[in-house]
Order: structure tokens, then C-alpha cells, then sequence
């Protein structure tokens, strides 16, 4: 299966390749442009929240003279607005509107748009009905607007990962299962040939999300089962939605972007398949290790903490996989923005599930569990891992859909620096600060007042990487606009951290 | 591995066994539990949340509470040494009967609150504290929640409902903080929040 | 290598001028086809690499240790099985913990004063504050105080009942609600947090056991409002 030297450009193909991609054109950008408006909602909901945790008192009310207008205008706008927009501003509020629009506004939107793209070349075929695809765009941000008004204006459920109401959430579920049944149509009518293992994680991705996401919404929402029967239920989907719906999008991006960039193939069939059934397989039943110790049976907690130490299998597999395709092509990441981004999300996505097997350990998690040690965790895995893998299969995308190169390398260099710093000292200051807070916890002679007081220069910190994250989000969102609007460069080759040479 | 029927059958099977063991099976053995009844008091345990108190966790919902507060006593948190008086004993099943949907929690940025209704048993106390809650903590880092509160004019006799605050938090002269309804629901569920009784799976420490 | 590094092997085709004007499908140019898609290579492939040997010792030595985990702290399976340790044939850990709990003597000063901390944090510090000094004009002190000292019948009764109204303390009147924990607590609870709190904060005096908290239940059975201190006195200050 392996061809001789993949390594040059395959312009025989150039022209059905460049057939999809105009295809794909309308569709992945309104993913794309709808994901990065969330990214930069997402990033003002983390800063609000992180700000609002050492500094209790920043942003809880409006100032008093837009107060007193709001007031003077009764009865044409109720007195009681004042309320509501001072609601808003509260950390229980911000904190799931951050969440929410991170996850399924920034990441699942990104996602499907990478998605989409990559279902649309692995077939080999142009992107079939694209206007059901669009429309699907169009519902699922409609759904994100009215969800994050829900959950600002006091109607969140306060079920992390399932906060949006039903009416609200319902709209993602059409949007996304939609686009399952798009992916299966686009599938049978693919050019006949090898499936490539990034088809297999998308796939399933796709027939898994809708199926999680119904489940969860029923049994908590519209016939809803009795507390700790919910609580196993909100984190099999919580813990789902990561393995099953963000992860395989991330491999499946990584599995396409990495060889293809480098111009080599993917060091092992085997590993590939291997790596994707054992994660299948392990993966969904995870979702107990957010509950140990909790109010349920001990059998739950085990299989869950035993499936969670399994997944050491498929990471490792997947992970010898990356690095032996990657190996002699290491220089490469001194010149390509998408391998960078991709391969450093690649390194993450290891890391972060290691470290989570280990957090899954009763003796550990002891520690762990209830602190700022799981937020780092999630930090490291949602951004570090996934995000930066979106933000390099965008560097790819955008240029041949807009048919112009990205402008400007200082600008991609901004964002990969301070995107880079600002996630790793985030997930670390997070780890240490999250253990003290665990030790103070575990020892009753530390009062609550010097745990609180302890952790507090860890959370200042951490605001101050969100300001790195902050900068490097706005650096490539005004990027893209660029890009949409038309304004990047013609032509002269791809826009590289350093010049070519020759 | 090219047919979808193939593919489809891997990923149908791996993900319906996890949901067969993490979602059907917990719902059929522990999905349906009934609370403890005391044949001589005639006492149910859990005891069904008052009407006032079921809005209250709506309140506690609709500010999410719970990204702070946990409401959950593990083994761990009960074992010697270990204990910040949050639980005589650890949390089971039949202790979130009637919460739906569950606020379990899953931070403790805050402390757990699980038996805050018997720890603190005082509503004015919970009152001052949601209003500013540096007012009994200096220290703390909670959210004041003064939107859950109306400043209004002393109308001759001050309500008896009205908020006891000192220095900073005080409001101006003439004026004093009462509860909105809302408030006074989410207090009731505070001071309802008790899982210190003893059930046969579940005996006190 | 990547992208970059070679010149582009084929050159721009140049359009001949003699077609100026003329529209041919042929000419790749005239197809739009954006350069990032001219310089692409081939669409990515798999490898045939074998699984590395020692991949494979790793992948069993993870798989017996998922075994042994879930074959030991299965906790019995049964809905009711929250302890994950019951199941260990070893029973080292659960073994002694259920030979600690058994071996202590249960009445043992030792255990009555953990017991009795564990009641006297959950319930009672609130108010009472855990350096039992209560709070001026609103809770009364327990360290030092006649009452924990001199009058335990007294102190058994209140906590079983509750109090209310004007009382003494060292001195002072206090005039508040306490709570009636009868209910709440069992006979073992409250003989535990009145030994407690009659030995800590430099507090020295002789245990109560559960056995006189049950005499007092019986004694104040048709009690159904809390104490005042007037009636409080018609009982003895010693434990009958």
C-alpha cells in the first residue's frame, strides 16, 4: 500500500482536488468564520471567569449610571433588566457560557468544519449537497445563540457539558445528525479504493456524537431518571463527547495532515487500525472516573478507572505511529505552520491522556478530584490537544478555499508563540496550584480560609496565560478575516515560518 | 475494513456494550430506588424537598452553584482526620432521589455542601453571606450575588425580612436590603440540604 | 521534503500568445487551480510496518492489570456495594479497617472523643464555633462553662429537646434559639459530643455514656418544645 516517494507534487490530481475544494468552499467556511466568532466569545467568557476567581468582586454589576438609564426608561424596558444583565455577569453563569461556547461553539464547529473537508477528500468526490450542509451550519449556531442566552439569563440546566435547555439543544442535535447523514451519503458515493484511517475516526465520530448527545439529553432532560443514574449518564456523554466526537476528529486531522505535509506515508497500517478499535473500545467507558468516590456502586467507579488505565494501549500505539512517520522529517516543523500546530496538539493529546489514566487511580485522584488539577487536565486535552490541531488543519484549509495564501508569517508567529506558552504555562500553573489545593483539602487541620488563600497567586497567574491565549486568538482571527475578505496574498508560494531556501 | 457495513458494525458494537454497562445497567440496579421510611416517626428519608425548596434548587441550578460546590461526601472525606465536619457519612444513591437533575459538582472551589442545611442552620446567616460573602469570610472568594437582593427605602417600620449588615456592606442610610423571592427559595433549599441520617447501606460513622 | 524546499519541479505553463483570447479547457491555468493545490502531494497512505514486539509485552502487561483491578475491587457488583475494597480475598485493606472498627473498644474514652469531635464539628461548631468560646451576645461558650461542667443532666436534656429563652452563662445572658438534635442524633452521638465537650478546651470531667443519654430520652420522653432554663432546673444538674 505504500507508493514510492509520495514526496512530490501530485499535480496529476491537482484538478479533482481543487473541484472539492471548491465544493467545500461555502459550507466549511461558515463552519470555520461561525467557529472563530465563538472561539473569541469563548476566550471573553474565560477571561470574565478567571478573573471573577481571585478577584470575586470584578464585573458583577453595570454601572450605576447605565443602571439608573435602564431604570429611567421603565416601563418601556422593565427596571428588572438590571437584574438580568447583572445576573449575566455572575462567575456561576460565565463559567458555563465559557464551557459552552469553547466546546460546542469553537471546537465542534471547527471541527465539523475540518470534518466536512476531510470526508469530502478522503471520498474523493465533491462535497454532495452542500446547501443541507450550510443549512446545517445555519442551525447549529442558531441553537449556540439561544443556548448561551439561556445560560446568561438564568435557564442553564447546570448540567456540565448539557447545559444548553432542550429547545436549545435540540438545534445542535438536527444541525448534527444532519451532517451524519450527509457523511454516510458522501461515503457510499466515494471513489472506490483503500479507506484511510482518518475516514474510519470521522465515521464513527459521526454515528456516535448523535447517539450520546440523545441518550444524555433524554434521560436528563426530557424524562429524567433518578440523581446518581443521572450523574453516570452526564459523564459517560461528558466524557464521550471527548473520546468519541473531539478525539477521532483530532487523530483523524492529525492521521491526514501529518503525512500529508511531509510528503511520507503513515508509518503502520496495523498501528492505525489497532489504535482505532482498541480506542473504540476502551474509550466509552470512561465516563465513571469523574465520579469516584461518588454516590454510586463500587463496580462503576472500577470499570470505569480500568478502561480509563487501558487507554494507555491505543495512546501509545497511536502515538509510535505519529512519531515513526514522523521520524527524519522532525526540520519540517521549523517551516510549516500546519505540521507545528498539528504535531504539537499530537504530543499533547499523549500527554494528556497519560496523565488522565494516571488521574483515574483511586489513590490519585483522591488528591486530584474537586481541584484545579482536572482543569489544567482539560486544559491540556480540549485546547493544547485539540485546539491546536483545529488551528493547524485551518492553516491548511483556508488557503485553498480562498484560493489566496495567509498574509503574513509574523502574524501566524504571534499566534503559535504565544498560543504555545500560554496553554503550557496554564496547564502547569493549574497542576501545581490544583495539588496544593488537593493536599490542603485532604489535611482537616488546614483551614478552608489558607487553602483559599494558598491557591490564590496560581489563579492570578492563570488569568495572565489567558491573556497570551487572548492575543494569540485575536491575532488569528483577524487573520482569517483577512483571508475571507479576500485580502491574502495571490500567490508565491505558501506562507511558511521561515523562507524557503531557493 | 472499506465496507460501511463492516465499520458500522465495530462501531455499533464497541459503543452499545459501554452503553449497556455505564447508562442501562446502572439505571435498571440503581435507577429505581425508593427513600427509607422510619416506622416509628413515620420519617422519610430523604425527605421530599418543600415547594419553596424545589424552586430554591432551581435558583441554585440557574446560577450554577455547582462549579464551586460540591454536594457529594466521599469515603476519603469522611476517614479520620479527613473530616471538615461537611458529612457523618459518605453519600449513596438514595440520598439524590429527588434531585433531578443532580447537582453533584464537581469542583470544590467553595466547600461542599452536601449537610449545609444542618452545619448552618440559619437563614439570616446564609442571607448576609449570599448578599457579601466577604462579610463573613474576609477571606472569601464567592461571588456576591446582590442581584438576588433589593436596596429599597425604610417605609416606617423596617421589614423584619431585612438583611443585618455592618460598615462597607450596610446600605446607605435609610435604606435597607431584603430578600427576593428567589433568594428566600434558594435559602430554603440551602437550610434543606441534610444527609446526616443513617440508611441500612449507609450507617452513620 | 516539504512543501518548499525543491523548486517546483514543473514550471508555470506560460500561455502562448498566439491564444490570447481564446478559451481551452486544457490549459491548467485556465482551470483557477489555486498554486496550494498545484503543490499538494499525493493524499496521504498507510504504511505496512508490523506491530513492534515489545508494543505488544506492554499491551499484555496493561490488559493483566486491567484484570486484576477489576477482578478485585468490584465491591461485589451489587448496587449496594460501595466499598470497593469488600471483595479483596487478601482483606488486608478492608480486613483492617473492619478489625479496627471491631478490636477498639467502641466506648473507649478514645473512641467517645473522636466520635464526639466528628458530632461536635458537624453539627454544633457552627454556632458554638470550634474553639467552643460561642460567639458574644448570640451563642453561648461551652469551654469553661458551668454548665458542661457542673450540670450534664442539663446539658443531656437540651441537646435532646433543644433550648430557648434568657440563660445564664458564666455571667452573661445569652437569648436564642437552640435546635432539639433527639431526632437527629442517637443515644452513642450525643453521649459522645457531651463527653467531648465536657474534656476539651481545658473542660475536665467524667464521661457520659450512651446508656444515660437513653435513660434521659425515656425520662423527657413527652417533652415536644424546646427547654427554658427555669424548666431545665426542675431536673437535677447530675445524672440520675
Amino acid at each position: 500500500m505504500s507508493t514510492a516517494t509520495a514526496n512530490i507534487p501530485d499535480t496529476n490530481n491537482a484538478a479533482d482536488r481543487a473541484a472539492i475544494d471548491r465544493s467545500c468552499r461555502v459550507p466549511v467556511l461558515t463552519f470555520f468564520a461561525t467557529a472563530i466568532f465563538w472561539l473569541l466569545a469563548g476566550t471573553v467568557f474565560a477571561l470574565l471567569a478567571s478573573i471573577k476567581l481571585h478577584h470575586p468582586n470584578f464585573a458583577i454589576e453595570i454601572p450605576e449610571w447605565s443602571a439608573m438609564v435602564i431604570r429611567a426608561l421603565d416601563p418601556f424596558i422593565p427596571a428588572s433588566t438590571v437584574d438580568a444583565i447583572n445576573g449575566a455577569l455572575t462567575f456561576g453563569r460565565v463559567r458555563p457560557a465559557h464551557l459552552n461556547t469553547v466546546a460546542y461553539g469553537w471546537a465542534a464547529t471547527a471541527a465539523l468544519g475540518v470534518c466536512i473537508w476531510l470526508m469530502a477528500r478522503l471520498c474523493r468526490v465533491q462535497l454532495r449537497h452542500s446547501g443541507f450542509v450550510t443549512a446545517a451550519g445555519v442551525i447549529w449556531n442558531i441553537g449556540m445563540f439561544v443556548g448561551t442566552g439561556a445560560i446568561l439569563f438564568g435557564q442553564s440546566t447546570s448540567v456540565e457539558w448539557l447545559e444548553f435547555p432542550p429547545y436549545a439543544s435540540f438545534l445542535l442535535f438536527i444541525a448534527y445528525a444532519l451532517i451524519s447523514i450527509w457523511a454516510v451519503d458522501m461515503f457510499v458515493h466515494r471513489k472506490p479504493g483503500h479507506v484511510y484511517v482518518s475516514q474510519w475516526y470521522l465515521m464513527a465520530a459521526l454515528f456516535w456524537f448523535p447517539w450520546l448527545y440523545g441518550t444524555a439529553n433524554i434521560l436528563i432532560h426530557l424524562q429524567p431518571v433518578q440523581g446518581s443514574v443521572q450523574a453516570i449518564v452526564n459523564w459517560w456523554y461528558g466524557h464521550n463527547a471527548l473520546g468519541l466526537w473531539f478525539t477521532p476528529v483530532g487523530l483523524a486531522a492529525a492521521y491526514y495532515f501529518i503525512p500529508k505535509v511531509i510528503g511520507r506515508p503513515v508509518h503502520s497500517y496495523y498501528l492505525s487500525a489497532f489504535g482505532f478499535w482498541s480506542l473504540a473500545l476502551f474509550y466509552s467507558w470512561n465516563g465513571g472516573h469523574h465520579l469516584i468516590g461518588g454516590p454510586l456502586p463500587a463496580w462503576v467507579i472500577t470499570a470505569s478507572t480500568v478502561a480509563s488505565v487501558m487507554m494507555i494501549i491505543p495512546v501509545v500505539v497511536t502515538a509510535i505511529n505519529h512519531h515513526m512517520t514522523m521520524k527524519g522529517n522532525f526540520h519540517v516543523l521549523e517551516y510549516s505552520p500546519t505540521l507545528r500546530f498539528v504535531v504539537f496538539g499530537a504530543m499533547a493529546y499523549t500527554l494528556a491522556s497519560l496523565q488522565g489514566s494516571t488521574m483515574a487511580i483511586r489513590s490519585l485522584n483522591k488528591i486530584t478530584h474537586f481541584t484545579d488539577y482536572t482543569i489544567g487536565h482539560s486544559h491540556l486535552g480540549l485546547y493544547a490537544f485539540f485546539t491546536m490541531i483545529m488551528f493547524g488543519s485551518m492553516y491548511y484549509i483556508v488557503p485553498r478555499l480562498v484560493g489566496a495564501e495567509w498574509r503574513s508569517a509574523a502574524l501566524i508567529k504571534i499566534h503559535f508563540w504565544s498560543c504555545a506558552y500560554g496553554i503550557i504555562f496554564m496547564v502547569l500553573i493549574l497542576t501545581v496550584g490544583g495539588l496544593i489545593q488537593g493536599l490542603g483539602l485532604r489535611d482537616a487541620n488546614i483551614s478552608f480560609k489558607d487553602i483559599v488563600e494558598n491557591t490564590l497567586f496560581y489563579k492570578v497567574v492563570r488569568s495572565g496565560t489567558g491573556f497570551l491565549l487572548t492575543l494569540g486568538h485575536v491575532v488569528f482571527a483577524f487573520h482569517f478575516l483577512l483571508m475571507l475578505l479576500r485580502l491574502g496574498r495571490s500567490g508565491g508560494g505558501p506562507t511558511l515560518f521561515k523562507p524557503a531556501n531557493g | 475494513m472499506n465496507r460501511l457495513t463492516t465499520l458500522f458494525a465495530g462501531f455499533f458494537l464497541t459503543f452499545f456494550t459501554a452503553w449497556i454497562g455505564l447508562v442501562i445497567i446502572p439505571y435498571v440496579q440503581f435507577g429505581q430506588l425508593e427513600p427509607k421510611l422510619d416506622e416509628d416517626t413515620g420519617d422519610q428519608f430523604p425527605a421530599a424537598r418543600t415547594g419553596l425548596a424545589e424552586r430554591g434548587k432551581q435558583v441554585y441550578q440557574a446560577n450554577g452553584c455547582l462549579y464551586c460546590h460540591s454536594q457529594q461526601i466521599r469515603p476519603y472525606d469522611v476517614e479520620d482526620g479527613h473530616n471538615r465536619g461537611w458529612g457523618a457519612r459518605r453519600t449513596v444513591p438514595r440520598d439524590y432521589l429527588y434531585d433531578k437533575p443532580h447537582v453533584l459538582g464537581t469542583m470544590r472551589t467553595g466547600p461542599d455542601l452536601t449537610n449545609v442545611g444542618q452545619r448552618l442552620a440559619d437563614a439570616a446567616w446564609h442571607h448576609e453571606h449570599l448578599y457579601a460573602p466577604q462579610s463573613k469570610s474576609a477571606w472569601s472568594t464567592m461571588a456576591p450575588y446582590k442581584y438576588l437582593y433589593r436596596v429599597q427605602k425604610i417605609q416606617g417600620q423596617p421589614s423584619p425580612k431585612a438583611l443585618k449588615l455592618q460598615g462597607e456592606y450596610a446600605p446607605p442610610a435609610g435604606y435597607e436590603v431584603v430578600p427576593t423571592p428567589d433568594a428566600e427559595a434558594l435559602v430554603a433549599y440551602l437550610l434543606s440540604l441534610n444527609r446526616n441520617y443513617a440508611l441500612p447501606e449507609a450507617p452513620l460513622e | 521534503m516539504s512543501d518548499h524546499d525543491q523548486p517546483h519541479p514543473h514550471p508555470e505553463p506560460q500561455p502562448d500568445p498566439r491564444l490570447k483570447g481564446i478559451d481551452y479547457d486544457e490549459t491548467v491555468n485556465v482551470q483557477g487551480i489555486h498554486e496550494s493545490i498545484l503543490r499538494e502531494k499525493v493524499e496521504p497512505q498507510e504504511g505496512m510496518e508490523p506491530m513492534p514486539l515489545w508494543l505488544i509485552g506492554i499491551i499484555c502487561a496493561v490488559l493483566l492489570w486491567g484484570g486484576y483491578y477489576l477482578g478485585n475491587y468490584h465491591g461485589g457488583w451489587s448496587s449496594t456495594g460501595f466499598d470497593e475494597r469488600a471483595g479483596l480475598v487478601a482483606g488486608a485493606a478492608g480486613g483492617a479497617d473492619a478489625a479496627k472498627t471491631a478490636a477498639a473498644d467502641e466506648n473507649s474514652m478514645e473512641a467517645m472523643m473522636k466520635l464526639g469531635k466528628r458530632v461536635y464539628t458537624t453539627n454544633c461548631a457552627s454556632c458554638h464555633t470550634p474553639t467552643g468560646l460561642g460567639v458574644a451576645g448570640q451563642y453561648p461558650p461551652l469551654a469553661a462553662s458551668e454548665w458542661v461542667l457542673e450540670r450534664p443532666h442539663h446539658v443531656v436534656a437540651l441537646v435532646l429537646h433543644g433550648l430557648q429563652g434568657p440563660v445564664v452563662v458564666k455571667g452573661n445572658t445569652y437569648n436564642n434559639v437552640m435546635t432539639a438534635w433527639g431526632k437527629q442524633l442517637n443515644d452513642r452521638q450525643i453521649a459522645a459530643v457531651t463527653t467531648y465537650i465536657r474534656n476539651e478546651w481545658g473542660n475536665q470531667a467524667a464521661p457520659i455514656t450512651p446508656e444515660q443519654v437513653a435513660a434521659v430520652r425515656a425520662e423527657t420522653a413527652a417533652r415536644t418544645q424546646p427547654w427554658t432554663e427555669p424548666e431545665l432546673k426542675t431536673l437535677s444538674p447530675e445524672l440520675p
